[in-house]
């Protein structure tokens, strides 16, 4: 019986490690693709904690296992007798808090970047202000102002509706340099979360929440081309031809929508391309608006 | 059980009583501590059935509902519809949690064993443990109602997050069940708070001649640090809770902002007041929930503690700093509540800061497993099934702990947050801990509670069956949490990238199938209880040969528990004693042994 039980308990470390093993080497059965800088650094610390906390699993649970198998009393069936050695309590508790300390620090510049204010792209206003409600996603641009060719700042606190535009569900962004959105909620909490960015931030009714990230276009891999010039997006009289698109999320349980509140970003390879957009989607609505005036 | 009762000492009053007084409304803490054991076995199972139908909607998306689907979701061709399926994962996770894990650590076992663990006849009150009890029932009551409630049972989370819970318009739940929610949540917070009022009061004031505080078993001590945990946490709960009460009814708005879209939520701007803050919930809720973990892992790690000393036929290793380590997490149980808010909206920096404290409640808690593994180490041990589980509760408590840093260290949060890997956490905690934990004290405590012994054939065959079904299901979940899985949702298709969403079909049919076996196989736990309370063997006053102050009575105990005072002489955990000629040594013998177990 011994046996069975200790090769019970011997299949946790040997099953957990095999599974996430195989996870990691099926395609697809890993972490999301990554497209951001920060991202990258996030999964480096994954893969630390991942070896950290791997190597203290096996070495625990194996501990477990020969303990199991290897009490079987002393003389006269009794148990070794002791009440614990502070020697060793010492050694472990200051060993373990070697451990956790390091892991709790080196990941705070990580943290830093992602999320402290003072990390934010200075000197940037806001690409789009993503509102959420039940259940999709508005995303308000800036209409283009073709007087001065670029578009009109964005008034993220109370958006002034001749001067942007709104699509669902679709976020248009360009690669390569740092952007900021603003967030907002209409109604109940919900989760701004583009897993391929790492990117994760409630939205909370009466609060602006701001996120950055900077997509790496060296990350931007031909699988995920969404216009090709052989299936080009077209939009007025603009063509598309080269954008990536990943699918991104609702994050935070947000009524009984939670799970069809999805989302598509659609990156362009550069601002020129993306203000190429920006002035063609917002040119139908801009006319209407200005002969409505 | 009614012949063990005839051979109570003749001055036991216990048999004067009549039926209700002695089986109903008890003041006897035992009987008060079966009657939640009982309550909660019965709410495991709607739990479990309610975790079935969530996994039966995850491993077949879009397909029609087995058996009930006709008859609930007749108009939806008998698929569940979505609004369902968020009502059945809140009251999956609040039954599980407030009338599950709660009533059968600290209800249950709290009651049972403390009394006679620290060598007294009762609690310090008596009527107010009845009344601990009694509570309970209005709160079932509630739960039950907010199933059969217009609008269907709260749908907003186990968290409840406003506005979702308190805007009732927002989902269709909040506009009779989240009520009903609210007042069954206050009512068993009342419930615990006269427990653990009691448990401090009687742990403090009723030991036994000789029984020093460092000569509490694990399981007494963990009783009374969790009662100390639920005493200072509770009001903060109880408090939320009457703001979102009163903010559902629309009297107030602590938690609802001003300017929410009017033509978003009708309704949403008739309210008395305007201009809360959705987070206050957030921080109170939490400010609770987070220690309640802690409430619900804590009564087990003792008991776990007892078990594997006496299964394992050896001294606790490392008696103090195990109390030490339970005394540390409930300190920093207070001040890690943050971490569930990483993503929320607050203060990154408070982050930061919170991250701190939540990787170092990982060192007691790696100091437990320590402890733990050494005291098995050297030990002789009976593999019964009471030691299995115990056994297995460390594994498991190994993987639950190792698995909680990846959500503590806010960057890989980000990506963790609300996906399956938190779902795995928190199964590997609460069902990998402590209900491998309650089974370990089932077998282990039964004989005592009802004087019969369980069947230890079915027993392990039990422990096997969930050990590997337990795994299955729940380790996988890590797997698709790193995938990117968001928890609460009802078709986790399709994911990024089309392989993804192959591997993770795989992948939850695996989970789904397994937790229908495991659902299954506690079929034989519960027969093997129920055939045992009959028709099981009688148990002797000491058959795992203990040394704590229950086994020292007979089984099961008296009314008042000892026939006569106990008089305590040692720590809990005298076993292979070198000079002794026997292995154990109870606490009540008064032979003096030398003082060679330090080192």
């Amino acid at each position: 019986m011994r046996l069975i039980w200790s090769l019970l308990f011997l299949t946790v470390p040997i099953l957990g490690v095999g599974l996430l093993a195989m996870s990691y080497l099926t395609p697809g059965g890993w972490l999301p693709p990554n497209i951001s800088a920060t991202g990258q650094e996030i999964d480096t610390l994954f893969n630390y904690i991942l070896a950290v906390t791997g190597i203290i699993f096996v070495i625990t649970e194996v501990l477990l296992v020969w303990a199991m198998w290897s009490s079987r009393g002393h003389a006269g069936g009794k148990s070794f007798y002791t009440h614990g050695n502070t020697k060793l309590e010492i050694a472990w508790t200051v060993g373990t808090a070697a451990i956790l300390l390091f892991i709790a620090f080196y990941q705070i510049p990580i943290w830093s970047k992602a999320k402290y204010y003072s990390y934010r792209p200075k000197g940037k206003t806001p690409e789009v202000l993503v509102e959420a409600s039940q259940f999709l996603w508005q995303l308000r641009y800036p209409a283009w102002n073709s007087a001065e060719g670029k578009p009109y700042p964005l008034n993220t606190l109370s958006p002034d509706t001749a001067l942007s535009f709104e699509q669902i569900n679709e976020l248009h962004l360009p690669a390569g340099e740092p952007i900021l959105l603003h967030l907002k909620s209409k109604d109940v909490l919900h989760s701004f979360w583009i897993p391929a960015l790492r990117v994760k931030q409630d939205t909370v009714p009466g609060n602006l929440i701001p996120v950055w990230f900077e997509i790496d276009p060296r990350q931007l891999n031909d699988a995920y081309l969404v216009a090709t010039p052989a299936t080009p997006l077209k939009v007025g009289d603009e063509v598309f031809t080269q954008l990536w698109q990943f699918e991104w999320t609702c994050a935070e349980l947000c009524g009984w929508g939670h799970s069809m509140m999805r989302a598509r970003l659609i990156i362009h390879p550069n601002r020129a391309d993306y203000e190429r957009w920006l002035r063609a989607s917002s040119k139908d609505w801009l006319e209407n608006h200005q002969a409505a005036r | 059980m009614a012949e063990a009762h005839e051979t109570h000492a003749a001055h036991d009053h216990g048999h004067d009583l009549p039926f209700w007084r002695k089986y109903i409304f008890s003041v006897d803490h035992k009987v008060i501590g079966i009657q939640f054991l009982f309550t909660s076995l019965f709410f495991l199972i709607i739990g479990g059935l309610l975790a079935g139908a969530i996994r039966y909607q995850l491993a077949y998306p879009n397909s029609k509902f087995p058996i009930l689907g006709d008859l609930l979701w007749a108009n939806n061709a008998g698929k569940m519809t979505p609004s369902d399926y968020v009502m059945i994962v809140t009251m999956h996770a609040s039954v599980m949690i407030f009338f599950v894990i709660i009533p059968m650590l600290t209800g249950a076992f709290g009651n049972f064993l403390i009394p006679l663990q620290i060598g007294y006849k009762d609690m310090a009150f008596p009527t107010l443990n009845m009344l601990s009890y009694w509570f309970m029932v209005p709160a079932i009551i509630c739960i039950v109602m907010s199933f059969l409630s217009v609008g269907g049972a709260a749908g907003a989370g186990w968290t409840a997050y406003p506005p979702l819970s308190v805007i009732q318009q927002a989902s269709p739940g909040s506009l009779e069940g989240q009520k009903w929610w609210y007042l069954s949540l206050l009512f068993v917070g009342v419930s615990s708070m006269m427990g653990s009022v009691n448990y401090m009061t009687t742990i403090i004031n009723c030991r036994a001649k000789g029984m020093t505080m460092f000569r509490l078993p694990m399981s007494t001590w963990a009783m009374f640090i969790t009662a100390i945990l639920q005493a200072f946490a509770l009001p903060v709960l109880t408090v939320a809770l009457i703001f979102g009460l009163t903010d559902n009814l629309g009297w107030t708005s602590f938690f609802v902002p001003a300017n929410l879209d009017a033509n978003w939520i009708v309704n949403s701007h008739r309210r008395a007041a305007t201009g809360g803050q959705p987070l206050l919930w957030q921080h109170l809720f939490w400010f609770y929930s987070h220690p309640a973990v802690y409430i619900m892992i804590l009564p087990a790690m003792g008991m776990v503690s007892d078990i594997i000393a006496c299964h394992a036929r050896k001294a606790l290793f490392g008696y103090k700093p195990m109390v030490y380590s339970v005394a540390c997490i409930a300190g920093l149980g207070f001040i890690v509540w943050g971490h569930h808010m990483f993503m929320s909206g607050m203060a990154p920096g408070l982050g930061t800061a919170f991250m701190v404290s939540t990787i170092m409640i990982a060192l007691p808690s790696a100091i437990k497993v320590f402890n733990w593994i050494f005291t098995i180490w050297g030990g002789n041990i009976q593999f019964t099934s009471a030691m299995l589980n115990a056994m297995s509760f460390v594994a498991m408590f190994i993987i639950g702990g190792l698995s909680g840093i990846y959500m503590a260290s806010t960057p890989t949060d980000i990506h963790f947050h609300d996906t399956y890997f938190i779902v795995a956490h928190i199964h590997y905690v609460l069902f990998g801990g402590s209900l491998f934990g309650f089974f370990a004290a089932v077998y282990h405590w039964f004989p005592k509670m009802f004087g019969r012994m369980m069947n230890e054939r079915w027993g392990k065959i039990h422990f096997f069956l969930t050990f590997i079904f337990f795994n299955l299901a729940f380790y996988a979940m890590h797997n698709i949490g790193i995938m990117g899985a968001p928890r609460r949702y009802m078709n986790l298709q399709p994911m990024i990238t089309p392989e993804q969403a192959e591997v993770m079909k795989t992948l939850n049919l695996l989970i789904s199938h397994s937790v229908f076996a495991l659902m299954g196989v506690q079929v034989i736990f519960y027969a093997n209880l129920f055939y045992s309370l009959f028709w099981g063997p009688k148990a002797e006053a000491n058959p795992w040969r203990c040394n704590t102050l229950e086994w020292q009575t007979s089984s099961p105990p008296p009314h008042h528990n000892f026939v006569t005072p106990p008089v305590v002489y040692h720590g809990p955990y005298e076993y292979g004693h070198p000079d002794l000629p026997d292995d154990h040594l109870a606490q009540t013998d008064p032979r003096e042994i030398r003082d060679i177990g330090h080192h």
